[in-house]
């Protein structure tokens, strides 16, 4: 019997002509935005491995020099991006793509697009993302609000009812015949568009694609789910709206409430309940607290002086000369490991708030399925703050070992050399700059990323229990009009 | 077939229907008379289960409507003053869903468009959406219905009102008909004319109470009228 009104559903559907226009633009956009989404991708994967290598072989290829001056030159982390980016940018645009990675300073992830762009970016930028997250839960509304208030206007419910239908079939069909008409559009649109977006974005590194088919997966499970909350509702919004137009205006309610307004508003909840300092504060804090450092570069300074003193009576000498190791590498390695601590310090309790203010969203996702869906897309596709995150804290790992690389051969080489000569005079040559690994960040697997997103994931599968159970509760009381 | 065993409605104070008790056996139509809000359409809505007794119990086929409101509706057909169907879809489409649902997909199109002939639908109209037809067409289609399920009971609420003469004499004679194949028919009509011309019996209602229950052979076209108009003036 669900089968018999999913099938009629369907014929009724197919033959509004207002169904075939609005999914037909619908489509049309998904493939617009996965084309244009996998150009930009392979362009920017193009351009970040001509760089990179660029970059390596400068660094390779700078010459003999002291190797803290090689420090000082430094190299760029550039951040890799998985293909599901090209679906959902998400924070992308604003997260920063590549990191300088130099000797004293922990730098920020900067060449942030969104810096570039106009304020008509803020309307935001057309994508895969976008078209499954806002405009297919409108198609849905625009299929479901008529389908029980109308059989109550039109009268055709009381026939059914004096059918003998049960009232739950009737819904259930009703969901399954508009599940069969998403299907028909989306199944076919999502493949074709997703393998001419494969094809356009072309080979990828094996980094990239790690847990790529999982990720693939549960990104289509979390929105299969999206979508199904979605009809679940709008049925029930118009089982018990009086009307078909009052449960059209209830839905596109629903619709602005939880897709515009909630994600929008939750970002600033989170802000006001977790602030963060402001990047003038941090640097401040940074800066006092380098002070109390070494400061490997100032022989005069009180500190510098200090450590000397501390390091000839360590070794018992009363040269720098006489040191086991070149005092110039062991004041810049001291220097480093105090400055690692300040940057952890003060970039760590950043951290800690940009995570707090994460997991309020993902608590705000309760009030809406959106910021569930947007979470968790952004997150499988490598492109929420997380992923930002991870290639921060890879990118100054791996800056410390670098460092730690360069000063431990000034401790060896400059030994014997006055403070002034090992670092005028000791040179290092190719050989110890290929002792420095190139750069590589492997994007999160599957299970991290599921772990982190935990709450998201539950609140989504609480929306998709819950609205299952509204929509039945409400099937069972469907009045038959006198 | 179909039974009324002291069945009262009352509507929060208002009594629509004051302990009704009526029989109706397979073959017999039944036509319900009486003036708007007399408890016909009540009486109706009673045994499709649309609406819970306040006390009694309508019966069909000696089953508790309000207790088996889905297997009660295996036997019955229900034809309302305007038969409701899909606009979008045809006649023959219509059709073959509501048999579909009524558990008969065994159904050919040549079966259904049989049907719909025997309820009378003209040749061309089957393929054409409803949206299109007119009250005697959807009726009509409403009738096909009924035959599709192989109703054994049919609820007629104010079938013929508005249809032209000609239409609402070809209604009765397919109600006779199927009265025939043993059918037991409840209809509420205004129509006295036609109670008297294909009903068996006739009930007079009055403000939820059946004040008289003729058999139709027994009286003449006049005497029904003037029966009726006297329990009006009453």
């Amino acid at each position: 019997m669900i089968w018999t009104i999913a099938k009629k559903e369907l014929t009724e559907i197919r033959r509004d002509g207002r169904f075939l226009w609005t999914s037909l633009i619908i489509v049309a956009l998904l493939f617009i935005a996965l084309g244009v989404g996998a150009q930009r991708y392979a362009a920017d994967r193009d351009l970040r491995i001509e760089a990179s290598q660029e970059d390596r072989d400068s660094w390779l290829n700078q010459g003999d020099k002291g190797p803290h001056a090689a420090a000082h030159y430094g190299v760029y982390g550039f951040k890799p991006a998985t293909p599901l980016a090209l679906f959902d940018p998400g924070l992308n645009d604003y997260t920063g793509t590549l990191q300088y990675l130099e000797a004293h300073k922990e730098n920020q992830a900067a060449f942030k697009p969104a810096a570039d762009a106009t304020a008509l970016a803020r309307f935001g930028d057309l994508s895969g993302a976008m078209v499954l997250q806002l405009l297919v839960p409108l198609l849905i509304i625009l299929l479901c609000f008529g389908m029980i208030s109308g059989e109550r206007e039109d009268g055709t419910f009381r026939q059914l009812m004096s059918m003998g239908v049960p009232r739950t079939k009737l819904v259930w069909g009703k969901a399954l015949g508009v599940t069969g008409a998403i299907a028909i559009v989306l199944v076919p649109g999502i493949l074709i568009a997703g393998v001419l977006a494969a094809i356009l974005a072309g080979n990828n590194d094996p980094h990239e694609m790690i847990d790529f088919q999982g990720k693939l997966l549960v990104v289509a499970l979390a929105y299969v789910a999206y979508f199904a909350i979605f009809v679940c509702v709008a049925l029930a919004i118009s089982i018990r709206s009086r009307s078909s137009g009052a449960a059209l205006t209830t839905l596109v309610g629903f619709w602005i409430v939880t897709g515009l307004l909630v994600p929008r508003i939750g970002a600033d909840i989170s802000k006001a309940v977790y602030p963060t300092p402001s990047a003038f504060e941090v640097e401040a804090s940074i800066q006092k607290g380098r002070d109390a450092g070494i400061h490997a570069h100032e022989p005069n300074h009180p500190n510098h002086i200090a450590f000397k003193n501390k390091m000839l009576k360590k070794y018992n000498v009363t040269r720098i000369e006489d040191l086991p190791y070149s005092f110039q590498g062991l004041a810049l390695e001291a220097d480093e490991e105090h400055g690692f601590k300040v940057f952890d310090q003060n970039y760590g309790r950043v951290r800690e708030l940009y995570a707090e203010q994460d997991k309020v969203q993902q608590v705000l996702s309760v009030l809406s399925p959106a910021v569930a869906i947007e979470g968790l897309s952004e997150a499988l596709s490598g492109t929420d703050v997380d992923f930002a995150n991870d290639f921060s804290n890879a990118a100054e790992a791996y800056r410390r070992n670098m460092v730690r690389i360069l000063n431990a051969d000034i401790m060896q080489g400059g030994k014997g050399m006055t403070q002034y000569s090992a670092e005028w005079g000791y040179r290092a040559n190719k050989s110890l700059w290929s002792k420095v690994p190139p750069f590589d960040f492997d994007p999160p697997g599957l299970s991290t990323i599921l772990g982190r997103n935990l709450v998201s994931i539950l609140v989504l599968l609480a929306w998709l229990v819950g609205s299952i159970f509204w929509l039945t509760w409400s099937a069972r009381r469907i009045k038959i009009d006198m | 077939m179909l039974e009324a065993v002291n069945l009262k409605k009352d509507y929060g104070g208002h009594l629509a229907l004051k302990g009704l008790n009526l029989k109706i056996e397979p073959g017999e139509i039944y036509c319900l008379l009486g003036a708007n809000g007399a408890g016909k359409s009540t009486t109706i809505n009673l045994f499709l289960d649309f609406i819970k007794p306040s006390s009694g119990m309508a019966l069909i086929d000696g089953m508790n409507v309000a207790d088996h409101s889905i297997e009660t509706k295996k036997a019955l057909a229900y034809i309302p003053e305007i038969v409701m169907l899909y606009r979008n879809l045809s006649g023959l489409e219509n059709l073959r869903y509501f048999s579909q649902l009524a558990g008969h997909s065994e159904y050919t199109d040549a079966d259904l468009l049989g049907f719909l002939k025997r309820a009378g639908l003209p040749d061309h109209a089957p393929m054409k959406r409803v949206g299109g037809y007119s009250k005697g067409m959807r009726q009509k289609v409403g009738i096909a219905i009924a035959i599709a399920k192989q109703a054994k009971v049919l609820l007629l609420d104010e079938p013929t009102s508005g249809l032209d003469p000609k239409a609402s004499n070809e209604f009765s004679d397919l109600l006779v008909q199927l009265a025939g194949d043993g059918v037991a028919i409840l209809m509420a009509t205004h129509d006295l004319f036609r109670a008297k011309e294909s009903g068996t019996r006739a009930g007079i209602m009055k403000h939820g109470e059946l004040v008289a229950d003729l058999v139709t052979a027994d009286i003449g076209h006049a005497d029904l009228e003037a029966l009726y108009l006297k329990h009006m003036h009453d």
